[in-house]
């Protein structure tokens, strides 16, 4: 079959207790659970029903191909404790496929985006690694102001991204 | 005098911290803290390398001021980089005990082992950022509009100063 649509390759849906299996079985590339989400809950389960409590700023979306192997991940939580960032998210996106022309990780960071929108946030933020070059472009694709970056060890840097949200 | 804080200074740093957030001087966009819980946590859960100092004053020796050394809240997994805090008491505020802190700070995080600093400062705090630039730091990142305090919108902007 030839695949010319985003629809016939990929389907992206709010995950589920399967989808966190599937995950952690998978491993997270880059240690994204072990650097990023384990400071912010306990395990990926906490996180999971952290995600599903609609009362919060979350979202929590993966991607699957039509032989429904997971090819990506997105998700947004509360960018910091802190009272006046309650409207502000943090992206994190994992992608075990690279960034396609259909752009199946447009799809999934949509999912994302109109989740948090509809819970209340203003803006969403983002970090990405200098050597993670594809990434910091589709952000710059995808509409993200680049706000500066920070030092990081042996010359890498870590960009700061962010995105105000229509209302 | 500046010496090494221990628990006991908590409550001295949650009253001097819930100043700031009184006197609505943009010094973040918290809000009020109603137990020491929280801060014994943050800044003495840690291990020894995070450093909080107090700034004492007078024949009673109160505490006027804190600074502290905490984990990057945008990297808490990176050991090289560090955030730093300052807060002064109202009343001495701008007499020059909020640049004394930061530049022992700098020492005992130079000690500690740690590469950078960062300052998270609200857009409208002009006196922090001057008093960052001062000590050392560079703006790096300005994140627009994505903090809300006194109900209006903030930048936010990071401020870095590497280490030797």
């Amino acid at each position: 079959m030839t695949i010319d649509t985003l629809e016939q390759a990929f389907y992206t849906r709010k995950a589920g207790s399967a989808d966190v299996v599937d995950i952690i079985n998978k491993g997270v590339n880059g240690d994204l659970y072990e650097l990023i989400l384990k400071f912010q809950f306990i395990s990926f389960n906490s996180f999971l029903a952290e995600i599903n409590n609609p009362e919060k700023l979350y979202a929590f979306y993966v991607c699957r191909d039509r032989n429904d192997d997971l090819i990506g991940w997105a998700c947004c939580f509360k960018f910091h404790e802190r009272l006046g960032y309650s409207g502000s998210v943090q992206l994190v996106m994992d992608l075990y496929k690279p960034i396609s022309a259909l752009g199946w990780e447009n799809y999934l960071y949509q999912s994302c985006e109109e989740e948090c929108r509809r819970r209340g946030a203003h803006v969403i933020v983002s970090f990405v690694h200098s050597n993670m070059k594809q990434l910091m472009d589709w952000h710059h694709d995808n509409a993200f102001e680049a706000c500066g970056n920070i030092d990081l060890v042996s010359a890498d840097k870590m960009h700061v991204f962010s995105k105000r949200l229509p209302k | 005098m500046i010496r090494l804080a221990d628990v006991s200074d908590v409550s001295a740093m949650v009253e001097v911290y819930n100043q700031s957030i009184e006197d609505r001087v943009f010094a973040n966009c918290d809000d009020l803290h109603g137990s020491s819980d929280a801060f014994t946590s943050l800044y003495f859960g840690n291990n020894n390398r995070y450093v909080v100092l107090v700034s004492e004053s007078g024949i009673n020796a109160n505490v006027v001021g804190w600074a502290a050394i905490k984990r990057f809240s945008a990297r808490s997994y990176d050991t090289s980089i560090a955030e730093v805090a300052v807060y002064i008491r109202r009343e001495n505020r701008s007499a020059g005990t909020g640049i004394r802190l930061f530049r022992e700070l700098i020492i005992q995080a130079e000690k500690c082992g740690f590469q950078s600093l960062v300052a998270i400062i609200l857009g409208r705090n002009v006196q922090s950022l001057r008093g960052c630039k001062s000590c050392g730091f560079k703006e790096k990142v300005r994140m627009r509009a994505i903090a809300n305090v006194y109900g209006e919108e903030e930048d936010i902007i990071w401020m870095q100063r590497m280490l030797t």
